[in-house]
Formats: structure tokens, C-alpha cells, sequence
């Protein structure tokens, strides 16, 4: 091996053609990426999220209120999974008014006489992309019995988030349960508490609250939910 | 610029990252078996090697702007575990970027560690990503380090381009010294 006659010119020449080719390599990823980048992925779908009414049925304040407007008083408390007792059981839940993705009026009340299990969901959270088909799966098998309405509220919408967006999601489980779209503000979740997906509120057909819990239910712990509802 | 073209750009830079960082590797291991290999590893330290702290730096910078305009311009908010490979990746930019302006071929060790740390990060967050049980058994509704704002390639996300960064930081350090071998007396 023979050392160059200029060993500092060499170096810089070597060092200058690197240079220009990583500069070179950069400008045709770049070009590439243009090229090739599909269509935005991240462009709101229409109906995703919708406008939402939270009002208090115990207190009268009506549908219409936005839940800013009414935030407090027929707000359940944060759901916090390491207290003892949870201060949200025996309250009336907010009643709620928004819309389906389909655009149908939907509403949660607790004054229809109906007990209920509201799964509220996220579409970018993978545990309540393994909640929605085991329960799916499960339900298949083992309905809901008449006297327990299963409700669903699709919060938390992130346009450019894995999983966007949440209708096809539900429609490709072959989730039949109702879906309220909650607003850009997830203003059903925050009335109801929510502190981590997926969440569950369990209520009595007073429609007062009997339980809550967040993260994913196994089948048995949701039949347990189901049968505290029905009281 | 639209949001899906850059986090293109951004995944074929990790992508030729991976490429580069396989192949050092390949080539570090077959030169411990075949001369042949051997050669060509000492042709590629001595044509990369004076230049590879200045790559280092350049790679610490473009990980940092391209992580400033998920979250400032595309407004991916980093979560907990975004944040800790921050702490690893942005000092890399000064403290390796001064040491390729002074030739200052003793910061490697810094640097080094400081990508180590952040590669480990990342490995972990990818775990989280893939098995979100690893983390938590719920989703926090706010910001997750579950959330996979990016997935280029079906495989490629935010951590996993992170991760390309910083493994490519280590080789290039691995690899820099101060002249070529075939220039040393």
C-alpha cells in the first residue's frame, strides 16, 4: 500500500465527494417523497366527531348546554381507579345529545328507564382495538339481555392518528352497538370522567351510576358489569 | 409542505440509515472472517472515516429538526418516552457538531453514550408500541406512547425513525477518526 504524495489533498478531495453525495442521495429521497406520498392521510373525514348537547337531568339544565356551559354540576368526577370507592357511584349521569356517524340523533340519558353499559372508545388506543373485537366476539355468543342497553361513545378523535378514522374502524369489527360521535372537544368523555380508554360506565336503569373502570375488560368482568347494572 | 410528503422524506431517510447501519455491520463481521472483507472495511474507514464526526452531527441535526417539525409543524405531541429521546438526540447536535468544527475526536465517547441511551429508549418505545400491555393496561386520553402518529413502510414509526438515527450516530462513531488509515505514517 503506497501513501499518496499529498495525503491532506486526498483526504479533502475523499471528503468533498462524500459530501456531495450524501447531499445528492438527500435530494432524491426528497424528490421521492414527493412523488410518491400517497394522498394526505391525515384530511378530517366529515362526521367523525359532532356537535354534542351535555345537560343535567336531575338539575333541569335541559339539552343545549355545551358541556363547557354546564361543566360541574352534572359532570361526573374523574374516574380515578385507585380510590376505594369511586365518588361517581350513586350520581345521575349527565344526559347527553349528539349525533351517530351517520348523522342520527342519539341520546344518553338516564332517565329512559334503561340500564346501560357505555363503552366510551379511542381509535389510535390498541387496547381498545383489542376491546372492541373481543367483545364483539363475545357478545356474538352471548348478547346483551333486554333489559341492558349496550351504548358506545367514539372520543378522543385524532385526524392524523393510527386508525383514523373510528367509523370504519367499528363498521370493519362489525360493531352493531350505537356510537355516539363525541365533539372535537371530547366533551361526553370529560362529562362522564373518562381518565384512560377504553372506559366503561356502568349504570342502573335509575340512571344512576353503579360502577366505572378503564382499560380492557375480559369477557367474564364485562358479564359481571352487564349483571351490576341490571341491579 | 404536506405533512404526509416530509414524513415520507423522513422514513426513507431512516430507511437508508437501516441500509447503511446493516451493512456496517455485515462488513464489521465478515472482516473478522475474510480478508477480502477486511480490505474493503479498512477502504471504507479510510475514505468515511475522516468525515464521520461531521456526518454524526449532521444526522443529530436532522433527527432534531425532523422531530421539531412532528411536533411543532405537524403537531404530533411527543409523549413521555418522545421526550426522553429527545434529551438523548438534541444535545448530540452540540456536543458532536463543536466537536467536528474543533476536530475534537474525544467527544466521541459523549456522543456514544448519549445515543446508546437514546437507542435504548426507542427500542423500548417500539416494544411499547407493538405490545401496549408492556406499558399500561389502558391508554392515557391525552398522550400516549402508545399512539402511533406515523407508520411508513408498515413497520416504520416515529421511535423506529428515531431509533435509525441513533444507531446510525453510533456507527458513524464507531467509525470517525481523525485521518485515513492509508494517511497515518
Amino acid at each position: 500500500m503506497t501513501s499518496p504524495k499529498n495525503p491532506g489533498a486526498a483526504s479533502s478531495k475523499n471528503g468533498a465527494a462524500i459530501w456531495i453525495g450524501v447531499g445528492v442521495v438527500i435530494v432524491v429521497l426528497g424528490i421521492a417523497a414527493i412523488f410518491f406520498a400517497r394522498g394526505s392521510g391525515s384530511d378530517e373525514v366529515d362526521g367523525q366527531t359532532g356537535k354534542v348537547s351535555v345537560g343535567d337531568t336531575t338539575s333541569g339544565g335541559g339539552e343545549g348546554d355545551t358541556a363547557s356551559d354546564t361543566a360541574g354540576g352534572s359532570s361526573l368526577p374523574q374516574y380515578d381507579a385507585t380510590l376505594a370507592e369511586d365518588p361517581a357511584v350513586g350520581m345521575t349521569i349527565p344526559t347527553v345529545t349528539g349525533k351517530d356517524f351517520e348523522g342520527n340523533d342519539l341520546t344518553i340519558s338516564g332517565d329512559d328507564g334503561k340500564a346501560k353499559v357505555i363503552l366510551f372508545v379511542a381509535h389510535w388506543c390498541p387496547h381498545c382495538q383489542k376491546e372492541v373485537p373481543m367483545l364483539k366476539e363475545h357478545l356474538d355468543e352471548s348478547p346483551m339481555p333486554d333489559d341492558v342497553e349496550l351504548l358506545t361513545v367514539s372520543t378522543s378523535v385524532k385526524p392524523g392518528a393510527d386508525n383514523y378514522p373510528p367509523q370504519e374502524w367499528l363498521d370493519r369489527e362489525g360493531w352493531a352497538a350505537p356510537v355516539l360521535a363525541d365533539d372535537e372537544d371530547s366533551s361526553v368523555a370529560r362529562a362522564y370522567g373518562l381518565s384512560a380508554f377504553p372506559y366503561f360506565v356502568i349504570v342502573d336503569a335509575d340512571g344512576k351510576v353503579v360502577a366505572r373502570a378503564s382499560g380492557e375488560l375480559t369477557a367474564d368482568q364485562f358479564d359481571a358489569a352487564v349483571a351490576a347494572a341490571q341491579g | 409542505m404536506d405533512t404526509d410528503v416530509v414524513t415520507l422524506f423522513f422514513a426513507l431517510l431512516a430507511t437508508s440509515a437501516q441500509v447503511i447501519v446493516v451493512a456496517a455491520i455485515v462488513l464489521w463481521l465478515g472482516s473478522k472472517a475474510s480478508p477480502s472483507l477486511d480490505r474493503a472495511k479498512r477502504s471504507v474507514l479510510d475514505v468515511i472515516g475522516p468525515q464521520a464526526l461531521s456526518m454524526a452531527a449532521v444526522v443529530a441535526l436532522v433527527c432534531t429538526l425532523g422531530s421539531l417539525y412532528l411536533s411543532e409543524v405537524a403537531h404530533f405531541p411527543p409523549c413521555e418516552l418522545c421526550w426522553y429521546q429527545r434529551i438523548a438526540m438534541y444535545p448530540n447536535v452540540v456536543v458532536l457538531g463543536v466537536a467536528a468544527v474543533r476536530k475534537d475526536f474525544g467527544a466521541r465517547l459523549t456522543g456514544a453514550i448519549l445515543a446508546g441511551i437514546g437507542a435504548c429508549t426507542s427500542i423500548w418505545h417500539l416494544l411499547v408500541e407493538r405490545y401496549p400491555d408492556l406499558g399500561s393496561g389502558s391508554c392515557d386520553p391525552t398522550n400516549p406512547c402508545s399512539i402511533k402518529w406515523v407508520e411508513e413502510f408498515g413497520y416504520l414509526t416515529i421511535p423506529g425513525m428515531a431509533l435509525s438515527g441513533f444507531a446510525l450516530i453510533l456507527v458513524l462513531l464507531a467509525a470517525a477518526r481523525p485521518v485515513s488509515l492509508e494517511e497515518q505514517p
